[in-house]
């Protein structure tokens, strides 16, 4: 990293930007909202002009990409009361707005927000000769925020020239206004799109496929020789890093979780391998920075070339969780099977953590709701007279049936409120004189499978116990879950020690893992959504891995009272497991093409394993094995020092780290605190 | 016929070429004092953290689980590794699993203190055998390990003239082998052999006492545990045309 990268990150990672924060008392605002009675569309953009001219142009010491957001506080277009009663007549996803989608920002930078401006004009006119109601207010408030986002450039830009910050200055001449023509001009633009989706109340939006769209840019100035590799690598880090500046202001369950992600590599739209030197840029910047945002995404497929792997796995060996792997040899014919078109699946990225979905035209709701797998089994135990393993299993599948009727139920109603900024950015959106809230290409609804191996595990625990041994009865089993295995020490042994578990490769439990998923999907299957889309089963567990495990008792798994699912499609917390091949194995058997909702499976490889003689070529056997096996969505995490010291706090969460000791591995949480600390040192000493 | 393990963990690295999965054999004729796997020492089963430590199993069943990772390793390279405990104290077992795990690759981690006929028969069935040296004096060796370290010697002495591809690892104790001078002692030992491929020396690690907590055993080292180890000097093993790495 260059000394000015050093400097820059410091000051960022210093929240030195928060001097110029400020809050505003929007309180007119709203109430001229409910005084006028301001339609959606309306407030939204009213809010959103109001945002961007209360920002101050500001520039962090030795920036070149500018933007900082200075206003802290957005204008709710809604009350809260108002909005409980939106919701009495339709069911909103989270906070109601625009999210998870990968808005294509491509397009913009291509042609440049007058070239915009112009085709919403004209469009507008069309509207108003055809008398198009929606289409005008539409048009009318893109219009005004298109008008507001230049405004705001164009403070931006005399206000750097004022500094005497010529290349700020420079690049801002040419955009927003105009086509990006040059890489940095690219990046200050995607910048500013950006930044502004986030200023109109969208959240959780990704970058899409960044090596993708920006490599034109990127690939002219190196044959022009405007840009060095070296160069190119510092705008990345520059970029990357200004995804930084304002994210502590990015809601989201817990920091850092605020959707910034972007995706890489993969196949281009007729299907040949679209690796390029951004993409091994992008990896390196990431790696140098070592920041949160953004964060990245990697496509591979069997034909991924090996050092795709091992530039990905240097990555991993920093210890941040990043790249999060996806396989398009499942994704995408698991997204046409959905109905998506080939060319469409094949451009596939990401939402905001792991759903897989269409930039520019993908509306989907990926993450609407979810089910509670190990309830639905608790729920069977409870109520049912099987006499044996099948027909209890039979009772499951209806189980889940049901499960799926309810939430259908639920969201017969389901609106999105309105982003005419936004709107600009989904394809065919203005031509078609429509605000993306009312739907685009695709409209599917992502349900969420959580606590999959705690379901999969108490399945063969109840098969076994029950059924095949009849060591007792189900009410028996029930009411041992309910007393938390109180006085039922042997059987919780039993249950924990002698019962197979998914992540070990044993056939007897995956077969129920590869079932129960199957028929998780086959639920949703034939069910159309209320906004022309259909149901998308997927692995994922986003927050509800906590929230699911706190609604239920004991599992018959032996998961006692209050401890969490594993987080999406992982081996169950406390299970024993023999390493990553077998987990590998275990949870690549189950048909993933129906769970291209997604939902990673997560490991941890301690990161000394990389720093050993061919360490790296080692673990990068992982993913690649992971591929071929046909899984869809992996998430490595070199264990290190911090994850260590969480460990401490948090062993709960950390159940299946392998520390190497001496000479031998073990699970860092049941070391005594002493080793503990001095593990920590020792990777301390050996970075 | 059936043996007695501990533990099955994949993607050990250290354990030989590629990516290994090694098998805990249980039961050790030796008692080094800083030996880092107390539940590999008594071949019964035993308990650790309140669960049961050990499994019976039979050698077709234990290849069975094992082959489970073929098609990683004929994809990615690696094979299986033998440790323990001492994987040659059960040698009818281990032969047994050898030939049902063959072709894989395998390697076998052994102290050497096992009979002549024993050792020869391990150290054919494997690809690349793993020698633990402990130390060169016979005294030393009594006291820190109890062992006759003269069963030791004439293994080594067979295995420098064989053919069989081996390892020598050297587990440096502080007080113990770190002696001035250590280097030229061990690397006497060495002399002509054959089909050296390299020294590998591991520092001891303190943290080596916490399974005997784990299974209330008391952790007696007959060294001071937290004193400095001696830096060994590899140029004494290069000088001797012996690659040496430390680990
Ligand atoms: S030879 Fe190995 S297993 Fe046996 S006591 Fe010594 S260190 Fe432990």
């Amino acid at each position: 990293m260059t000394d000015r990268m050093q400097q820059l990150t410091a000051w960022v990672l210093d929240k030195k930007q928060a001097v110029w924060r400020k809050q505003i008392n929007w309180g007119l605002l709203q109430l001229r909202f409910s005084d006028e009675n301001r339609s959606a569309s309306d407030r939204i953009t009213d809010g959103f002009c109001a945002v961007l001219s209360q920002e101050t142009p500001v520039f962090l010491p030795g920036e070149r990409i500018a933007f900082t957001r200075t206003v802290e506080n957005l204008p709710e277009p809604y009350t809260d009361a108002e909005m409980s009663e939106l919701r009495k007549a339709a069911f909103y996803a989270e906070k109601g707005r625009v999210f998870n989608i990968s808005p294509d920002y491509a397009s913009t930078i291509a042609v440049g927000l007058d070239a915009r401006r112009s085709e919403v004009a004209d469009r507008l006119k069309l509207a108003e000769q055809e008398n198009d109601a929606s289409a005008i207010e539409f048009l009318s408030n893109a219009l005004r925020s298109i008008d507001a986002v230049l405004a705001l450039a164009d403070r931006y830009r005399e206000e750097a020239k004022k500094s005497g910050l010529d290349e700020v200055a420079a690049l801002l001449a040419q955009v927003p206004h105009g086509p990006a023509r040059t890489y940095p001009e690219a990046l200050q633009m995607l910048r500013i799109l950006h930044f502004c989706v986030w200023a109109e109340g969208e959240y959780h939006n990704g970058l899409g496929r960044f090596d993708q769209y920006l490599w034109p840019y990127l690939q002219a100035d190196l044959d022009a020789g405007s840009l060095t590799q070296d160069e190119a690598l510092e705008w990345t880090e520059e970029f990357f890093l200004s995804c930084n500046r304002d994210s502590d202001l990015y809601i989201g369950v817990q920091q850092g979780d605020n959707g910034q992600s972007l995706m890489l590599g993969g196949c281009d739209r007729q299907g040949n391998l679209a690796y390029n030197p951004l993409t091994y840029l992008c990896l390196t910047a990431c790696r140098e920075l070592k920041l949160i945002d953004p964060k990245i995404n990697l496509r591979v497929n069997k034909e991924t070339p090996m050092e795709v792997f091992k530039a990905a796995t240097e990555l991993t060996k920093v210890g941040i969780g990043f790249p999060q792997y996806a396989n398009d040899d499942v994704v995408i014919p698991g997204l046409v099977k959905l109905g998506y078109s080939l060319e469409d699946a094949r451009d596939y990225s990401v939402a905001a953590c792991w759903e897989f979905l269409i930039p520019g035209c993908g509306m989907d709701i990926a993450n609407i709701t979810g089910v509670s797998l190990p309830a639905v089994v608790d729920r069977v135990m409870r109520t049912s007279q099987a006499k044996d393993f099948e027909s209890f299993y039979a009772e499951v599948r209806q189980q889940l049936v049901k499960e799926a009727d309810k939430i259908c139920e639920m969201l017969r109603v389901v609106k999105i409120l309105p982003g005419p900024f936004i709107s600009l950015f989904c394809t065919g959106r203005v031509q078609a004189g429509r605000d993306v809230c009312e739907g685009n290409k695709y409209n599917n609804f992502g349900i969420h499978g959580t606590g999959f191996s705690v379901a999969v595990d108490s399945l063969e625990s109840i098969k076994k116990w029950v059924f095949e041994e009849h060591r007792l009865t189900l009410q028996q089993m029930t009411k041992a879950c309910d007393s938390d295995f109180k006085d039922e020490e042997q059987l919780l042994n039993d249950i924990r020690f002698h019962t197979p578990k998914m992540g070990n490769d044993i056939e007897e439990v995956d077969g129920i893992g590869v079932r129960l998923l199957a028929d998780f999907a086959a639920s949703w299957v034939g069910r159309k959504n209320c906004r022309g889309g259909i149901y998308r089963a997927g692995t994922g567990s986003a927050m509800y891995y906590v929230w699911h495990a706190n609604e239920l008792p004991a599992t018959a798994d032996g998961r006692l009272k209050g401890a969490p699912f594993s987080a999406n499609f992982s081996p169950s917390l406390d299970v024993p497991v023999n390493g990553p091949i077998s987990v590998v194995k275990s949870f690549t058997k189950p048909a993933l093409i129906d769970a291209v909702n997604g939902g990673p499976l997560t490991m941890e490889i301690h990161d000394s394993a990389f720093r050993m003689e061919d360490g790296l070529e080692k673990v990068a056997c992982i993913p690649k094995f992971f591929v071929e096996r046909g899984g869809h969505q992996l998430q490595i995490n070199a264990v290190n020092r911090d994850r260590m010291k969480d460990a401490q706090i948090h062993p709960e969460k950390h159940r299946h780290m392998i520390v190497r000791v001496w000479g031998w591995s073990g699970y860092f949480v049941e070391l005594e605190k002493p080793y503990q600390d001095q593990i920590i040192k020792r990777v301390e000493m050996n970075p | 016929m059936k043996g007695t393990i501990f533990e099955i963990r994949e993607f050990c690295l250290q354990d030989g070429p590629g990516v290994r999965t090694t098998v805990f054999f249980k039961g050790c004729p030796l008692r080094c004092s800083w030996c880092h796997n107390p539940e590999g020492l008594s071949r019964d089963i035993e308990t650790m953290r309140g669960q049961p430590c050990g499994r019976v199993v039979e050698a077709s069943e234990l290849a069975g689980e094992l082959h489970k990772g073929d098609d990683f390793f004929q994809r990615f390279g690696g094979g299986i590794t033998f440790s323990g405990g001492e994987p040659f104290a059960q040698i009818d077992f281990l032969l047994e699993l050898a030939s049902l795990l063959k072709p894989l690759h395998l390697v076998a981690e052994t102290s050497g203190f096992v009979s002549p006929a024993d050792y020869k028969r391990g150290a054919a069935a494997v690809d690349i055998l793993y020698q633990d040296l402990k130390h060169w004096d016979a005294d030393a060796f009594s006291t820190h390990c109890k062992g006759d370290l003269s069963l030791v010697m004439d293994n080594l002495t067979w295995l420098k003239q064989s053919n069989v591809p081996h390892v020598i690892r050297i587990p440096l104790i502080p007080g113990v082998n770190d002696l001035p001078g250590y280097e030229e002692s061990f690397v006497s030992l060495l002399n002509g052999d054959k089909a050296l491929q390299r020294v590998e020396l591991l520092p001891y690690h303190v943290t080596a006492s916490v399974k005997y907590e784990l299974m209330n055993k008391p952790y007696k080292p007959t060294f001071d545990p937290s004193a400095e180890i001696r830096k060994p000097d590899l140029d004494i093993f290069k000088q001797h045309n012996i690659q040496a790495v430390l680990a």
